[in-house]
């Protein structure tokens, strides 16, 4: 996962936070974006134009991010994927004695 | 609200993850600390069968009338029951210094955080630690099983030897495999619920190792 270059591979984690807080928000801007997901902007912006390439996210002209149904949708899906395997494990109670 | 209660269930469960693991760190102790114990062990062994050794070389034991041996043997009995106690506090001292739930504060943060951990997670060194500390758990419980025995095996032999002298006025009625054996039911019988459960928590270990390499394999050959 490397964050300095999301083109190629980015990094889930960052991706989750930006759609999370544009979720609760519904609209920003982009540095309003930046201080919420607590990301420097120059890399926000990287990690936007990536999302905006795949229609996850409208930037207006005013600079205003927006999350789509598809950003939505993606987010909704790793959710899901990942509650599907993690929901699968079950843990034993596990207490080491000496 | 499903999606709320799903991401939901995703942080429920990685804090799950989360504290499994820092109950196998717990056991990764014993993998850190079982040399030590070792030497204790083997130290407080060592300096007892040298002092029962002496005394044996000095025929105390014959000597029908000489409080000595029983002295000397008492004594010397305690020093490896003191390296018993000392190596298993030396033991919970380290298995209750390792740190955990370093991870909850990040995980406050909700299901980004969780998939952050899910991803930086060091899936081979948590496999390794988990077959160390397992490991190292059943060696654990073995050496501290061999310790009691062999503690109460000379415990019975001395008590043994004192009743005989003082009925028979003889030393030696039954020899060292009648004492082992009763020390090892005596042994058994003591720690058995003990043994039980260690050996349910290498079973336990053994499932949780299997569910994590299946879900360390689907999670790593996902494309997001």
């Amino acid at each position: 996962m490397n964050s300095e270059k999301p083109s190629s591979k980015p990094d889930l984690y960052v991706i989750a936070r930006i759609i999370k807080v544009l979720k609760e928000k519904r609209r920003l801007n982009r540095t309003a974006l930046a201080t919420s997901t607590g990301l420097a902007y120059d890399k926000l912006v990287n990690y936007l134009n990536w999302m905006s390439e795949r229609k996850f996210v409208e930037i207006d002209d005013d600079g205003n991010v927006k999350l789509t149904k598809a950003g939505t949708d993606a987010y909704n899906e790793l959710v899901q994927w990942i509650m599907k395997y993690v929901g699968q494990l079950r843990f034993p109670r596990l207490r080491p004695r000496t | 609200m499903t999606e709320m209660i799903t991401e939901e269930g995703v942080v429920s469960k990685v804090q799950e993850l989360m504290e499994t693991l820092d109950s196998i760190k717990k056991y990764n102790a014993f993998a850190t600390s079982l040399k030590k114990f070792a030497i204790i062990i083997v130290a407080s062994m060592t300096v007892f069968t040298i002092i029962m050794g002496i005394a044996e070389f000095y025929d105390l034991r014959n000597s029908l009338d000489n409080p000595l041996f029983f002295s000397v043997s008492f004594f010397a009995l305690l020093i490896p029951i003191i390296g018993i106690v000392t190596g298993v506090l030396f033991m919970k001292r380290k298995v209750n210094s390792v740190k955990t739930g370093e991870w909850k504060e990040e995980l406050s943060h909700g299901f980004p955080s969780a998939l952050k951990m899910l991803v930086e997670l060091d899936w081979e060194a948590t496999f390794n630690e988990i077959s160390m500390g397992k490991i190292s758990y059943v060696l654990y419980g073995l050496m501290k099983t061999a310790a009691y025995w062999v503690v109460t095996f000379f415990a019975l032999r001395l008590l043994g030897i004192a009743v005989f002298l003082s009925i028979f006025q003889r030393v030696e009625v039954f020899g060292g495999f009648f004492w082992g054996a009763l020390a090892l039911l005596i042994v058994l019988f003591a720690l058995g619920n003990d043994l039980l459960r260690r050996y349910k928590e290498i079973l336990s270990l053994d499932l949780l190792l299997m569910e994590l390499r299946w879900f360390s394999f689907e999670f790593r050959k996902a494309e997001f």
